[in-house]
């Protein structure tokens, strides 16, 4: 990507926090007071790469957007097809 | 109780607003047609909660927690 | 440490100048998008319902194609210089482009506003759509070929960075944004093609007198071909941005370089062959063209798909790397307190929204019943209107520090306004989708019908005003803070680290992408085989049904009702008997039509 090949080892110039290990930062310091926009990494307390990584969350959320648009779906098809009673527009 | 930051409260209240609005029409799918008044209500009611669940946290927040942005 | 205006100041200067454009065409167009949801709900009149149309059309155009459009060079012309670490080529050039595209901005809004003083005799109330038979005086598409040329000459621009880079770079994969860049412009290359036929070789002329009439199907086409892609020209900097600055937002690393490249490829291909899903009721054209145009568009909810699941994942690798745990409570270890990422998250969520009724759109037959009723601009807003325009206001706040040098003026002010955004789109666009369920028509200043009751099955039509109107309130005052904001930046005095801006690399590195996938020319081959197999037909026999010029005059046209009674009383004669039963209908029709075109 466009910038600090470096940054591929992660290094803690992101700021506090980053640093190797589950170091909890100092919660008042990253607390509403005096935070930068862009600084999210300032929060980081652990590294995680490539094959510790488990995008599990993101499974959910997608499995959830798939439940709705199958919801729609089917109730589009009462709606459109079957010319049911469950309708919107009456 | 979990600690919520300013910001995260700002955007859990903003998340209300279409839940409110498009209540009524769930409502309407079972059959109970609810005046206007009532989406303003629940409304009301989510933000009540949210607010309780964000000075909640404020007051006692939870060790393990309490880094959350 | 130095940032963006310190490496490269000639660069930031110009990235200035396009986001300065990009933000008074915003505070213009929102000011006329309050207007409009106050006069079309008939809360709040001030102006003509005649003048609606020239406010809708400076809406349309100013939001739509100049603000987002500038934003983009600024992105693109920061990308390029930031991921290709060197400046630009030549400096001149770059300022070229910005100049004719702002001139050519600026000639069109003159003559789309002058259609409000009624003594310039000059119009273009044609819609940000402007194809035939509406008509705008000849500056209105003068301007916009202008600008078009200008976003031509500012990819060449970068394609020429692109050479200079290579040159010294020869065995290297093109770094992640500035593929982005170029894979962009390829398809814009290909798509502007359709629109700059349609304005050069018919508009213009037409415009000036030179040429009578014109085919309105043959420019709608034209428009369409373009009118597609056109959307994921606004859309790729919103990606961009998502793909390779909200990781790093959220607090983590982009999840895989490679599959970003495959979806903007995949853009490249697919684009431009869809465009006549937006023209499923036109007549004229064959309904298997229709199912074509139909099936090409499902096949892109492959790359929205990818997106969707690589940004999330990005984001949430950034979320448990701030201690985020579970399922679901990991979103709460996000940094919502940071305007661009809370902005930008709240943009990509209201998308999502908006693929709903998107896909509604995207089939044949259930777009009957949507078509042209304000669910279209619900829709958009949520699109265009959000996903876009708000991940643009919400990257400013992490861009205008790089490229001013300055830290943003405030921070709460920032998160209250995305957040008052995404409050007024769900009451604006919500209540624009209901509306449209029920038939309200898009593009009308008078949506009252007398004699006509919308019927709503849950809440009522006055309900859905308010709530367009209440919406519309608040995005407008969401436009005054930001401007606000972005003005108070400006105006401070700059600092050594203004900002954050290291962008770390990503989980799964280029190395692992195919080198095929960086072999431009091959994409742009396939991307034009595709276009050819997709519009050739449809073209062929829009011109051999009626003509390259048709033979539509221009509207609005002064009528005068003598001819139009005369020409009626001369059809009438020729309404067949057993037409009149109702036998004939259409061959009546026919005739009736036949007889005014010659009596015209
Ligand atoms: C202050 C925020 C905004 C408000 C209050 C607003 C409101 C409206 C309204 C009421 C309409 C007219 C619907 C009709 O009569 O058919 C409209 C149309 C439109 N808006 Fe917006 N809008 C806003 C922001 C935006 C943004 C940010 C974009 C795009 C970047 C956008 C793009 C459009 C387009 C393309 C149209 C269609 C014009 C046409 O039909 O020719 N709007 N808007
Ligand atoms: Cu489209």
């Amino acid at each position: 990507m466009a910038a600090e090949p470096e940054s591929e080892e992660m290094p803690t110039s992101a700021g506090e926090g980053a640093g190797d290990g589950a170091s909890i930062p100092d919660t008042e310091s990253i607390d509403d007071e005096g935070y930068v926009i862009g600084s999210g990494r300032a929060g980081v307390v652990r590294q995680i790469d490539h094959d510790d990584f488990d995008p599990i969350g993101t499974l959910v959320l997608i499995a959830i957007y798939m439940a709705i648009v199958g919801a729609m779906w089917i109730f589009m098809y009462f709606v459109e097809f079957l010319g049911g009673d469950l309708t919107v527009i009456g | 109780m979990r600690q919520l930051s300013p910001g995260l409260f700002l955007v859990l209240v903003a998340f209300t607003i279409p839940l409110a609005v498009e209540f009524r029409t769930v409502a309407g799918f079972f059959g109970f047609d609810l005046p206007f008044i009532s989406m303003i209500l629940f409304e009301v009611v989510l933000l009540a909660i949210l607010t309780g669940v964000y000075v909640l946290g404020r007051l006692t927040p939870d060790e393990d927690t309490a880094t959350t942005s | 440490m130095a940032t963006f205006v310190d490496r490269y100041p000639d660069e930031a200067k110009v990235v200035q100048a396009s986001f300065a454009v990009a933000f008074i065409a915003l505070g213009i167009g929102a000011f006329f998008g309050l207007i409009q949801a106050l006069h079309r709900t008939n809360i709040l009149r001030v102006i003509d319902s005649v003048d609606y149309y020239t406010l809708l059309t400076a809406h349309g155009v100013l939001l739509a194609l100049v603000f987002t459009i500038f934003f983009l060079v600024g992105v693109f012309t920061w990308a390029i210089a930031k991921g290709f670490e060197r400046p630009l080529p030549d400096i001149r050039l770059t300022w070229a482009w910005f100049g004719l595209m702002t001139t050519g901005t600026v000639l069109t809004a003159v003559a789309i506003l002058a259609g409000l003083v009624p003594e310039i005799p000059m119009s273009a109330d044609v819609l940000y759509t402007f194809y035939a038979p509406l008509e705008a005086h000849p500056a209105f598409y003068i301007g916009l070929a202008m600008f078009i040329v200008g976003t031509w000459m500012a990819g060449a621009d970068w394609f020429l960075a692109y050479r200079d880079w290579r040159g010294d770079n020869p065995d290297e994969r093109i770094p992640l944004q500035p593929f982005m860049v170029l894979t962009t412009m390829i398809m814009w290359y290909v798509s502007t093609l359709g629109v700059a036929v349609a304005v050069v070789f018919f508009l213009i002329p037409w415009s000036l007198g030179l040429i009578e009439t014109v085919n309105p199907l043959l420019t709608r086409t034209l428009f369409w071909y373009f009118g597609h892609p056109v959307v994921y020209f606004w859309l790729m900097p919103a990606y961009l941005l998502w793909y390779t600055v909200l990781p790093k937002l959220a607090g983590g690393r982009l999840f895989s370089d490679p599959l970003a490249r495959v979806v903007f490829v995949l853009f490249v291909l697919l684009s431009t062959p869809v465009g006549i899903h937006h023209q499923y009721v036109d007549p004229g054209i064959a309904e298997g063209f229709k199912f074509i145009a139909m099936t090409n568009t499902m096949f892109l909810l492959l790359p929205s798909l990818l997106t969707a699941f690589t940004v999330v994942a990005s984001v949430e690798h950034g979320a448990r790397q701030r201690g985020g745990e579970g399922y679901l409570s990991w979103l709460g270890a996000l940094p919502w307190r940071d305007p661009a990422f809370a902005g930008m998250a709240l943009a990509g969520l209201m998308f999502a929204a908006g693929g709903f009724s998107g896909m509604v759109n995207a089939g044949m037959n259930i777009n009957y019943l949507v078509h042209n009723t304000l669910w279209v601009p619900g829709h958009f807003h949520m699109t265009v209107g959000t996903a876009v325009a708000l991940t643009m206001m919400a990257g400013t706040y992490w861009l205008l520090p790089q490229i001013t040098g300055k830290t943003v003026y405030s921070r709460p002010i920032g998160l209250f306004q995305v957040v008052l955004w995404f409050i007024g789109m769900v009451f604006m666009s919500n209540a624009m989708h209901r509306g449209g369920l029920l038939g309200i028509p898009r593009r009308t200043a008078e949506p009252q019908y007398q004699n006509f009751d919308f019927a709503a099955a849950v809440g009522s039509v006055g309900e859905i005003r308010m709530q367009i109107a209440f919406g519309g309130l608040l995005l407008f005052l969401s436009v005054v803070f930001f401007l606000f904001n972005v003005a108070a930046t400006w105006a401070e005095d700059r600092v050594d680290t203004p900002v954050d801006d290291t962008i770390p690399a990503p989980l799964s590195p280029p190395s692992g992408a195919p080198l095929i996938l960086d072999n431009l020319a091959l994409w742009t081959g396939i991307a034009v085989v595709l276009v050819v197999l997709a519009y050739t037909l449809p073209l062929a026999s829009i011109v051999t049904d009626s003509g390259l010029l048709g033979s539509s005059p221009g509207f609005p046209v002064a009528i005068s009702l003598e001819a139009l009674a005369e020409a009626a009383a001369s059809a009438l004669p020729h309404v067949s008997l057993d037409a009149a039963a109702g036998l004939r209908p259409l061959d009546v029709a026919a005739e009736a039509a036949e007889t005014l075109e010659v009596s015209r």
